[in-house]
């Protein structure tokens, strides 16, 4: 007897040989008690595996999953925003530190000239004082010269 | 798919596949809830597919929990190059190998085969097993390959396609690796059996 070989009982147990095929193999499977074995061994497998029920659908493992995704997404978040600065921390720092230095000095050089001017003015102030007081004393001195003439 | 909606867990693609393809695309576009309805319609064939691997519903439980974030994670790197349930499938057979192996570090090996053996061997009443505790020591005889296999083919009903796209290799090396692991849970239910058989005559004598 010819026995089919074991890829076409393969797939007449898994229903993938064309009709003419199928009943090729049908009718040695009808005489043929050692295909037959194979067969029945090969439906014994999948009613086994067939007669595990899936597990009940459960909302809250569901829950439980969304749960767990929602505080991936926030470690995701915490994540980002913490290899930002450590990517972008030293560069965004030195910036800050420059603008700092800048402003500053812009600042310093701004009240360093006020300081000048206010100098300067004070420089004029205290020569007119120094020309007024030099007047006043000749004025003075004169007065009382003229004042001594007169009384003599 | 989704075998829940059928008596014999027929593959359901069609109208559901294209409402999880829209759903993707919404959680590609940063649409974080529609993630719950992805979540809640393979929910069940995924815990379902982990628990059998891991042959330990709290395991399962577990190892589902890791691959719907693994999923989300990396959701943005699907391109529907193959259907979302195969790459679903393929991310929780990733999770499911890296929790064995870490298993088989912790030695639980030992407990694995004593159970075999266990199925295989031993003399007495409690042979006679309900379905669900053969099919918890068939999937705990076989190896993770085979194992994985013939839930994808049996339990899932997933075709060659799928599986070669869930396991990443050619449809003949699915072919090749599924006849090898029908071969092995024959051999192994036979053995469960004829062990039944001896008992039975033994009470009857």
């Amino acid at each position: 007897m010819i026995h089919p070989d074991s890829d076409t009982l393969e797939k007449f147990f898994d229903r993938e040989l064309s009709d003419e095929q199928n009943v090729s193999v049908e009718r040695h499977v009808a005489i043929c008690s050692e295909c037959r074995d194979f067969l029945v061994g090969s439906q014994m497998t999948r009613t086994l595996l067939e007669s595990s029920p899936l597990p009940t659908q459960s909302e809250s493992f569901v829950h439980s999953v969304m749960e767990k995704v929602r505080d991936s997404e926030h470690q995701r978040f915490a994540f980002q925003i913490r290899n930002f600065f450590e990517q972008w921390g030293f560069q965004a720092g030195g910036l800050a530190f420059a603008a700092l230095l800048i402003c500053l000095s812009l600042f310093r050089s701004d009240s360093l000239t006020a300081t000048d001017e206010m100098l300067t003015y004070r420089q004029v102030e205290l020569e007119a004082l120094d020309s007024f007081e030099s007047q006043f004393t000749l004025s003075t001195v004169l007065g009382v010269y003229s004042d001594s003439e007169d009384s003599l | 798919m989704n075998p829940r909606n059928s008596p014999h867990h027929e593959p359901d693609p069609g109208p559901q596949r294209a409402a999880i393809d829209r759903y993707v695309k919404l959680v590609q576009s940063g649409e974080m809830n529609a993630y719950t309805e992805i979540v809640r319609h393979f929910e069940a064939p995924i815990r379902g597919f982990c628990t059998h691997i891991l042959n330990d519903p709290a395991a399962g439980e577990d190892a589902a929990q890791e691959t719907f974030l693994k999923a989300y994670r990396t959701i943005r790197s699907f391109r529907g190059e193959s259907s979302f349930s195969s790459w679903l499938f393929r991310i929780a057979r990733n999770t499911c190998i890296d929790i064995l192996r870490k298993q088989k570090r912790e030695s639980t090996k030992a407990q694995r085969h004593s159970l075999y053996e266990e199925g295989r061997s031993e003399g007495s009443a409690s042979q006679r097993l309900e379905a669900q505790e053969q099919l918890s020591l068939l999937l705990q005889a076989l190896s993770p390959v085979h194992r994985e296999i013939l839930l994808l083919r049996e339990y899932h009903h997933m075709n060659y396609d799928e599986i070669s796209s869930v396991l990443q290799c050619s449809i003949d090396a699915v072919k090749g690796r599924l006849k090898r692991a029908r071969q092995e849970a024959q051999e192994y239910l036979r053995h469960l059996h004829e062990n039944e058989n001896v008992v039975q005559r033994e009470e009857t004598l």
